[in-house]
């Protein structure tokens, strides 16, 4: 685990790793994600990052379609109303945007488990000022190819909510991702001392 | 060795027109990431970068941009800033929330060359009013607003260039609004 090590021993402030890796999740058997950033202390405590970051190597683990969804909730908010969505989507055949109000929980489309058991969809999720008073913002990229169909999107979700980030879960349909799915969160530190 | 350090970081308590940050030697690339709103009237809003202070032209950019249902691309040639849209703007108060920001991440790569046009792209946007958007028949109004876009810096009467040394950064009018967050990140090469 890297440490932001921006308390120096003698407890002056000194600037260490900007992004510190603060969890990394991979299921063997088919399961949700979630983290409970709430009991994290020390360099894991989420209240000292600005951002943080989420990369994805994910698979839906629904067996009756090729392909699923991977879901968010926000401190286990579940209601798709308070989330807004700007979401741009292209495959080999065209383009769309979208707001999808009733699936603006949806952070990625990804290959599901029937399709292949190797195909994965990648997404890096930038959730930022998540200790802020503002409502939340979190710009995903995703990629999900399945040898020629799948798609590429571009999702910007806006959590209308004020409240610090402290819990984040990843579901997919019937709220299972796929065993073998990768998930990573980084906190991203600001400068810590006057240049 | 941290591989990606915190260059710098403003939070802007009152408003201000601008923001400069002085950019050191040492890291091959750089990141800007911010959490944006400014006090301009409009329906979309831009975070603007200047580059060693020259404004005198020379700047293009391509993006793709969507908001609701819409989706369309577009460019800005020969301008005197680096552009990257999705700030939120204020003026559609009351329907816009205050507590929408706008969220981007700009890359800037290879920064300190001073043989090669200056680069950056970026992922951008905010959700202003994009429940409002459902229901209006002008969702242009509203200011929501996503895009991906990049360009580049070529400006004839600077060459050769002599590497990136100051970003400032402002909206296209108006001020950087109270909340206005922003870290310059470097990532350092082996």
């Amino acid at each position: 685990m890297a440490d932001p090590a921006y308390l120096a021993a003698d407890g002056t402030l000194t600037d260490g790793a900007a992004w510190v890796a603060l969890a990394s999740e991979s299921p063997s058997a088919a399961a949700a994600i979630e983290w409970d950033m709430r009991a994290w202390t020390g360099t894991k405590a989420p209240s000292q990052y600005v951002n943080l970051v989420v990369v994805m190597a994910a698979q839906d683990g629904v067996t009756s379609q090729a392909t699923g969804e991977i879901s968010l909730k926000i401190n286990d908010d579940g209601s798709n109303s308070n989330y807004d969505l700007l979401l741009f989507s292209g495959d080999g055949g065209g383009s769309f945007a979208s707001t999808r109000p009733a699936a603006s929980r949806i952070v990625a489309e990804v290959p599901a488990y029937h399709n292949t058991a190797k195909k994965f969809g990648g997404a890096v999720m930038w959730f930022h000022d998540i200790n802020s008073a503002k409502y939340k913002t979190v710009l995903i990229r995703v990629a999900a190819d399945r040898d020629g169909a799948g798609v590429v999107q571009s999702r910007l979700i806006t959590w209308t909510k004020t409240e610090p980030i402290e819990r984040l879960r990843f579901g997919a349909t019937e709220l299972n991702i796929a065993a073998g799915s990768q998930f990573d969160l980084y906190g991203l530190l600001p400068r810590m001392v006057t240049r | 060795m941290a591989a990606i350090e915190a260059i710098d970081s403003f939070y802007v308590q009152n408003a201000v027109s601008y923001i400069t940050f002085t950019v050191p030697t040492g890291y091959q690339h750089l990141q800007l990431v911010a959490s944006m709103r400014d006090t301009e009237t409009g329906n979309w809003g831009t975070l603007d970068k200047v580059f060693n202070s020259q404004t005198s032209g020379g700047y293009s950019h391509n993006f793709m941009y969507w908001y609701g249902t819409y989706e369309a691309r577009g460019s800005d040639v020969g301008q005197g800033e680096a552009r990257s849209y999705g700030m939120a703007v204020n003026d559609r108060n009351p329907w816009i929330p205050q507590q929408i920001y706008g969220a981007t991440v700009i890359d800037i790569p290879d920064y300190a060359h001073t043989t090669k046009n200056t680069t950056w792209k970026y992922h951008g946007g905010n959700g202003m009013g994009v429940s409002i958007d459902n229901t209006a028949t002008n969702v242009t109004a509203w200011g929501a607003w996503a895009a991906i876009g990049g360009g580049t810096f070529d400006n004839a009467a600077s060459q050769p260039h002599s590497g990136l040394t100051t970003i400032k950064l402002r909206g296209d009018s108006g001020q950087l609004e109270r909340g206005f967050e922003v870290t310059l990140y470097g990532l350092k090469s082996s």
